[in-house]
C-alpha cells in the first residue's frame, strides 16, 4: 500500500510539473474555465454560419404538362447551401400563392398532381436553408391538358436559338448560286472531294462568257474571309478566276484547281457591307473550271453567332422516333396505296414503292432482332410526310425539333451540356460504349431524355423536319417554317453513324428529300 | 489580453508555491473529506462537492460566461486524502448552451484533469487543476453545422468544507 501511494504521488508530481511547464510554454492555449474554452468552438461555429447567410435563388423555371392532371416543374439550382426548395402555386393571374410542396437539397424537379384540366396555374420556386428563404424564380404559367398517347407537350413560349450570322456557305445547287452556261453535275450523295451534292464545270478559254454567280446576302457589315472549295485534278485550271465584289470594288483571285483538293481555300479578307454581294467564277482559264462552293466567314470570331428569341406555339411531339412496328401499321392499312396520305409530289415520286428501303433487312428492318422497336429507316422525306398525315400528325419544323431537344436553356445535348458516351446511340467504335453499332430500339437511353421527356433526339437516326434547308437558321420570330423552297430537307439530331459533335442539338444537317438511308428516320408532332 | 496575462501569471505563481510547499512540507490541519460537503467558487463557476469515500468525491458544477452556460459533473480520485495538499485526478462531463449574435445551440464537453486542493485551514481550500477537454458544439438551426476541438482548461477557485 505504501508502495502504491508512492507511485500515485510520483505520478501526480509528474502531472503537476508537466502542467506547470505547459503553462509557461503554451500560456495562450490555456483557458480559464469551460465556457472560455467552449467559446473557441462557438466562434468557429459562428464563422461557419456565414455560409448560410447568403442564399442564391433558383432560376430558369420551366413547366411541362405530363397529363390532364399533372405537370412537372424544373429549375436551375444556383445555391450550394440550401436545405431544399419551396414550390408555390396559384390559380389564375389574380390568385394568391400558397406553398404546395417542398423538395430536398440539390433536387431541381417537382411533379404537381391532382390538377384540373383547363385551369391556368402559376408557379414559382424559392430555395430555403433555415436562416431564410431566397427570392423566388420568375413565375411560369401552365394549363394542364390531355396528352396524346406516346407524345409529350412542349409549352408555348420563347426559346433562344443560335443564329449563325458570320458564316455563309453557298453550294452549287443552292438557289443563291446561278449557273450561266456551265454544265451541271449533280448527285444525290456527297461524294468524293466535292462539296455537298454536285458542282458545275466548264472547259476553259471561252472568253468568260460562261459564268457561275454566287449571290451572297451579307448579314452584317464587317471583314470576312472568303474561301472557295473544289475537287482538285490534273486537268483543272491553275488560274480559275473568282471575281469578288467587296465594299471597295472588285478583286479577281486566280485559284489553282490542280491543288488544294476538297478543302476551303482562302482567297483573302475583304470588307463587305450588309446586303448582297457577288462572287463570280468565269471559265476564262487554262483548263477545266469547277464551280462547287464558296464561303464567307466573319473575320471576328465573336460576331459569328447571335442569340435570337423564337416564339413557338405549344405542340405535342412524339416521345420516340417512329418505329418499324408503327410504320407497319401504316403499310398494313394501305399507306402505300392510298394517295390521300401523300402530297402530290410524294405520290408521283412513290411510283411502285410499297415499303421503306431496308424494310426486310435483318439489321435495320421489321424482321431484324428487335425489329419492331427499331426506328424505321430507309424512308424518304415523302414517306415520312405520308406516315405523319396517316397518323393525323405532321413532321416537326426545324424550330420545333430544336426546342424539343434544347428546351429553353440552349443546352448542347437533349439531356444537358455535358457529353456522355452512353446517353445515346452514336458512332462509338462499333457500339462498345453505347451498346449498339447500328440502330437501337427506341427509348432505351433513359438518361438521354430531353427536358420535355423525348428519347433519342441525339443519335440513333437523323430525323426529317418539314423545313427546306437554308444556309442560315430560318430566323422568323413566330413559328418559323424555313425557306419557301429548296432542294434539301432538314435533318436533325445525328445518327448511330454520327460523332458526338454531330449529335449536338444545335447542329443542322440536310439531305435530298428523296434519299432513303439507314441513318435517317423521323418523329411526328401535332 | 492584459487580464488574461495576469491570470496566467497568477496561475504560475500559485503552482510554484504549491510545488515548493509540497517538497518542503507544512503543518497538517486537514481532515479527510469523506462525508463532508464542500462549496466551490471560482472563475467562472460554482460547485457543490461531496466526499463519497476517503479517496472518492463527486461534484456538480455550473459555469456561466457571456452567453455560454455549462452544467455538469465531476468525479474525483484523491491520491493523498487527509493531507493539507490533496492531490487528485478525475473525469468530468458537461452540457453546454450558448446563444450569441450569430449562432445559438448546445454542446457537450468531456474532460480529464489533475490538480490539487490545498487546505488553508480545516474548512478553506485553494483549488487548482488542469486538463484537456474535448468540446463539441452545434448550431440549433443548422444541426449539421458543428465545431469541435480539444482545449486545455484550468480551474482555479476557493473551497469551503462544512
Amino acid at each position: 500500500m505504501k508502495r502504491l501511494n508512492q507511485i500515485f504521488r510520483n505520478s501526480i508530481f509528474s502531472v503537476l510539473i508537466v502542467s506547470t511547464v505547459f503553462s509557461y510554454v503554451y500560456p495562450s492555449g490555456l483557458h480559464i474555465g469551460l465556457p472560455s474554452a467552449a467559446r473557441e468552438n462557438v466562434n468557429t461555429l459562428s464563422d461557419q454560419q456565414q455560409f448560410y447567410r447568403t442564399l442564391s435563388s433558383p432560376t430558369n423555371l420551366q413547366v411541362i404538362v405530363l397529363s390532364a392532371s399533372q405537370i412537372r416543374l424544373m429549375w436551375k439550382d444556383n445555391s450550394n447551401n440550401e436545405y431544399g426548395f419551396i414550390i408555390e402555386r396559384k390559380e389564375g393571374v389574380n390568385g394568391t400563392y400558397a406553398q404546395v410542396g417542398t423538395v430536398g437539397a440539390n433536387v431541381a424537379k417537382y411533379d404537381d398532381t391532382g390538377l384540373t384540366e383547363g385551369t391556368q396555374y402559376y408557379y414559382r420556386v424559392r430555395s430555403y436553408n433555415g436562416d431564410h428563404d431566397s427570392i423566388p424564380t420568375s413565375e411560369e404559367s401552365v394549363t394542364p391538358a390531355t396528352i396524346p398517347d406516346g407524345m409529350v407537350m412542349v409549352p408555348a413560349g420563347n426559346f433562344n436559338v443560335r443564329i449563325n450570322i458570320g458564316e455563309i456557305i453557298v453550294d452549287s445547287i443552292d438557289a443563291a448560286c446561278v449557273n450561266n452556261g456551265f454544265e451541271d453535275e449533280r448527285t444525290f450523295y456527297p461524294s468524293g472531294s466535292y462539296y455537298g451534292r454536285g458542282y458545275h464545270r466548264a472547259s476553259g478559254i471561252s472568253g468568260g462568257t460562261l459564268n457561275v454567280v454566287w449571290n451572297i446576302v451579307v448579314p452584317v457589315t464587317g471583314n470576312y474571309n472568303v474561301y472557295g472549295w473544289w475537287a482538285a485534278g490534273t486537268n483543272r485550271a491553275s488560274n480559275a478566276p473568282y471575281i469578288i465584289t467587296h465594299a471597295s470594288g472588285t478583286f479577281t483571285y486566280l485559284a489553282n484547281q490542280q491543288a488544294n483538293n476538297g478543302s476551303w481555300m482562302k482567297f483573302g479578307t475583304y470588307q463587305f457591307n450588309k446586303g448582297t454581294t457577288t462572287i463570280v467564277q468565269t471559265n476564262n482559264a487554262n483548263g477545266y473550271v469547277l464551280a462547287d462552293a464558296v464561303r464567307l466567314l466573319n473575320a471576328d470570331p465573336n460576331s459569328i453567332y447571335s442569340i435570337q428569341p423564337v416564339y413557338l406555339s405549344s405542340f405535342f411531339i412524339d416521345k420516340y422516333e417512329v418505329t418499324n412496328e408503327q410504320y407497319k401499321q401504316f403499310i398494313d392499312t394501305g399507306g402505300y396505296s392510298n394517295s390521300t396520305y401523300w402530297s402530290t409530289d410524294g405520290w408521283a415520286w412513290k411510283n411502285n414503292l410499297t415499303q421503306p428501303s431496308y424494310w426486310t433487312d435483318t439489321t435495320y428492318g421489321y424482321t431484324a432482332v428487335n425489329g419492331p422497336r427499331l426506328p424505321v429507316v430507309g424512308v424518304s422525306w415523302y414517306e415520312a410526310d405520308a406516315y405523319a398525315r396517316w397518323a393525323g400528325k405532321r413532321l416537326p419544323t426545324e424550330a420545333e425539333w430544336e426546342k424539343a431537344a434544347r428546351g429553353t436553356d440552349l443546352r448542347a445535348y437533349p439531356w444537358g451540356d455535358t457529353w456522355y458516351v452512353n446517353y445515346c446511340n452514336w458512332y462509338d467504335n462499333s457500339g462498345k460504349q453505347d451498346g449498339y453499332s447500328k440502330t437501337a430500339p427506341v427509348g432505351i437511353y433513359e438518361s438521354g431524355q430531353s427536358l420535355y421527356g423525348c428519347y433519342d433526339l441525339a443519335g440513333n437516326v437523323s430525323e426529317w423536319c418539314s423545313d427546306w434547308f437554308g444556309a442560315s437558321y430560318p430566323w422568323v420570330y413566330i413559328n418559323p417554317t424555313g425557306p419557301a423552297s429548296g432542294t434539301n430537307k432538314i435533318l436533325r439530331g445525328g445518327s448511330y453513324a454520327s460523332t458526338s459533335a454531330a449529335c449536338k442539338a444545335d447542329v443542322r444537317s440536310c439531305a435530298d428529300y428523296k434519299i432513303r438511308e439507314t441513318t435517317i428516320g423521323f418523329r411526328c408532332v401535332k | 489580453m492584459y487580464f488574461e496575462r495576469q491570470i496566467h501569471n497568477l496561475i504560475k505563481f500559485i503552482t510554484n508555491v504549491f510545488v515548493i510547499t509540497l517538497f518542503f512540507g507544512s503543518p497538517s490541519f486537514a481532515e479527510n473529506v469523506k462525508g463532508r460537503v464542500g462549496i466551490g467558487i471560482g472563475y467562472p463557476y460554482c460547485s457543490v462537492k461531496y466526499g463519497m469515500a476517503s479517496h472518492w468525491a463527486g461534484e456538480l458544477r455550473s459555469a456561466f460566461e457571456s452567453n455560454i452556460f455549462s452544467l455538469g459533473g465531476r468525479v474525483y480520485y484523491n491520491f493523498t486524502p487527509g493531507m493539507n495538499l490533496v492531490l487528485y485526478s478525475g473525469l468530468g462531463a458537461d452540457g453546454l448552451l450558448f446563444n450569441t449574435e450569430n449562432t445559438s445551440g448546445d454542446g457537450t464537453a468531456v474532460s480529464c484533469f489533475a490538480g490539487f486542493e490545498y487546505f488553508l485551514n480545516r474548512n478553506l481550500t485553494l483549488i487548482f487543476d488542469i486538463g484537456p477537454s474535448y468540446i463539441n458544439v452545434r448550431d440549433s438551426v443548422h444541426p449539421q453545422n458543428i465545431a469541435y476541438n480539444t482545449e486545455w482548461i484550468i480551474n482555479l477557485g476557493l473551497g469551503w468544507y462544512y
